[in-house]
């Protein structure tokens, strides 16, 4: 059943009918994925004047949020705690505000070929489509780790489900996936549904976690957990799996904190006909994987500059599909930031005439072009493929030259990985991190290492508390750090 | 008099709370690192509320309904207050907002839609 607040341009589709036939639609940005990055990337890229295409594989936008009924959703955007349908349509609505969005539900994207002018594939219910657009935003979430990612034998029953699948299964499908249910790993998403599942009735017998401390928040420990009951056991994990057809039973061991490895001896036997999996999401880094560009090991998510600007000129990438995001406010936040300068390179790129040999179009005619299907011989034709148009025009990245953000002392990753000139002319830079381990009472120190060895510090940021579960996010001003061969951040400790 | 221990959620700290309670008031909280840790000791230690989230079955229709309580309610209520939402089933259209049930478990407090059905 649709939701009543998604969006679904007739406009676009009639005219994706008429693109199938004759050719690729244009744009200058396209953003994929219409989650909360995506929704506001999108409505960004539009303030800024450009016209944009919005494509979600799903009927509705929203993304996670729409399968996220709980609570907790958009204290910093709307100073207000939301449930994730109702910050998804908020975000929805805004979209449809008068912005000129094209959206496409129900429209998977099968490939970016990235160069001047990005290609991007798209299976829909209309057939084949291939939009163009110099700009290209990458919002295409996360994917959860899976049960490969762990180290089980015995049989593989079914029962077995990751907590984020369960979690659809139950608030949109309307399913109880099981009666008698263990969950392994405390992210946040398997205590959330530890409390979503006793509250329809199933029995949660408990949460397993292998570190020796839980990874997701105190504040749903308390309300999920304690609140119901429900156990938590650390330093255990799950070592077998039991059931014919259906899951019987698992094993769970203890587990060494020094090495991580099950205690032999400590197995014991818990019914249930449920195992739920919440131990960890991934960047959905496919596309970008594919398009050619740069990964980091540590994110599993794009290498971007402040701009959110991927190695590929042009594609830029935003929310949980550039790192794992916990709080939602922060990944359209971002989105924001991909959405503006997606939309600035994309009209650069058209005001230089770089793509058809036009000079500069004034606005209204933009919008015309925008619309015009040009059939696929053209668009290779005309829009400069050549080396030297491509270098004049597509972007500042194949010109400019980049200073790494690195992670110090207790930093797991920084974002964005790279700064390019213009950060340092400008206002501050947000940076966004994740500490290592657990500190307190420490403080965050940003720092410029410039030629000769000499350190500037940029940023000092004390804190009570820093965990790997909350993203750190600084704005630091970087003026005094022009020419310097790094950034660094690091955590000192008191 | 009875001492209450709770773990302050308003921060990652996550600060040990005793709270000292006689007679439904609070005499003192401790081991709070600051004031929003005495404030949530002083009201979780004898009036904990809780904001309830569901989800309702919608006649004629697969996807079901998320609804939320429209203010938080009384952590002893929740009990009942499942038990009714358990036996709630809606009828479409609804939008996002309205309300589908109220005055939930003799809270007061009504149940709203936190999406659009139709
Ligand atoms: C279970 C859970 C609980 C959470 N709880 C909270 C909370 O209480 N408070 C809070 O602030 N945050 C919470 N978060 C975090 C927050 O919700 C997310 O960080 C945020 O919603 C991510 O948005 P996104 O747009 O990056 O990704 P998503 O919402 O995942 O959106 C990605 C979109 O891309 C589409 N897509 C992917 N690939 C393709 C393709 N090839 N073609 C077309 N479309 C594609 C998908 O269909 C999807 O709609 C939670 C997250 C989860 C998973
Ligand atoms: S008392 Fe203050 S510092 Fe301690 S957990 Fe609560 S909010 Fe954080």
């Amino acid at each position: 059943m649709a939701d009543e607040s998604a969006l679904s341009a007739e406009g676009a589709l009639s005219e994706g009918l008429q693109a199938a036939s004759s050719g690729p639609l244009n744009y200058d940005v396209v953003v994929i994925g219409g989650g909360a990055a995506g929704l506001a990337a999108a409505r960004a890229a539009a303030d800024e004047g450009a016209r944009v295409a919005l494509v979600d594989r799903e009927p509705s936008q929203g993304g996670i949020l729409r399968q996220c009924v709980h609570n907790g959703f958009g204290l910093h955007r709307f100073a207000e705690e939301l449930t994730g349908p109702e910050y998804a349509a908020r975000e929805i609505a805004a979209l449809a505000d008068g912005s000129a969005v094209d959206v496409f539900p129900v429209a998977t994207v099968l490939a970016v070929e990235a160069g001047p002018v990005k290609r991007v594939s798209v299976a829909s219910p209309l057939g084949a489509l291939t939009l163009c657009a110099p700009a290209v935003v990458l919002a295409t979430g996360s994917k959860e780790r899976s049960q490969g990612a762990l180290n089980l034998s015995g049989s593989r029953p079914s029962g077995v489900f990751s907590a984020g699948t369960a979690q659809n299964f139950m608030n949109l499908q309307g399913c109880l996936p099981g009666k008698r249910v263990v969950v392994l790993g405390s992210g946040d998403i398997g205590l959330i549904m530890a409390r979503r599942m006793t509250l329809q009735g199933a029995e949660v017998l408990g949460v397993y976690e292998l570190m020796d401390t839980p990874s997701g928040l105190r504040r749903n420990i308390v309300q999920c957990l304690d609140d119901f009951g429900i156990p938590l056991h650390l330093s255990r994990t799950v070592t077998r799996l039991e059931g014919e057809g259906r899951l019987e039973a698992v094993w769970i061991s203890q587990v060494d904190s020094a090495t991580r490895k099950p205690i032999p001896g400590t197995e014991q036997r818990v019914e249930c006909d449920t195992l739920l999996l919440s131990v960890g999401l991934l960047p959905e880094n496919k596309l970008a994987k594919a398009a050619g560009a740069q990964l980091s090991p540590i994110t599993g998510g794009a290498v971007v500059d402040q701009r959110m600007e991927t190695s590929l000129p042009g594609v830029f990438a935003c929310g949980n599909a550039l790192h794992i995001h916990d709080l939602v406010d922060f990944a359209s936040a971002e989105g924001e930031v991909a959405g503006r300068e997606a939309a600035r390179a994309a009209l650069a790129v058209v005001a230089s005439g770089a793509l058809s040999g036009l000079p500069s179009l004034p606005d209204g005619a933009r919008e015309a072009r925008g619309a015009q299907p040009v059939s696929s011989s053209d668009a290779v034709g005309s829009l400069g493929l050549s080396a030297g148009l491509a270098s004049g025009g597509t972007s500042r990245s194949s010109r400019v030259s980049f200073v790494p953000a690195v992670p110090g002392e207790g930093v797991r990753y920084v974002v964005p990985q790279r700064l390019g000139d213009d950060a340092f002319d400008g206002g501050p830079v947000k940076l966004s991190l994740r500490v290592s381990g657990s500190f307190r009472n420490g403080r965050i120190v940003v720092e410029a290492l410039m030629p000769g060895d000499e350190i500037v510090p940029l940023k000092r940021k004390p804190f009570m508390v820093a965990v790997p579960a909350e993203m750190v996010q600084l704005e630091v001003p970087m003026s005094e750090a022009w020419g310097c061969n790094e950034i660094r951040v690091r955590v000192e400790e008191a | 008099m009875t001492t209450v221990e709770l773990t302050c959620i308003c921060c990652p700290l996550g600060c040990p709370l005793t709270v000292e309670v006689s007679g439904g008031e609070v005499l003192s909280v401790e081991g709070q690192s600051c004031r929003r840790g005495a404030q949530y000791g002083r009201v979780e230690a004898v009036a904990p509320e809780r904001m309830l989230a569901f989800v309702v079955p919608v006649e004629g229709c697969l996807e079901p309904l998320s609804v939320k309580t429209a203010a938080p309610i009384p952590k002893n209520t929740m009990d009942a207050a499942v038990g009714q939402l358990r036996q709630l089933v809606v009828h479409p259209p609804i939008a996002q907002g309205q309300v589908v049930l109220e005055n939930l478990a003799n809270t007061g407090v009504s149940v709203i839609a936190t999406k659009g059905v139709c």
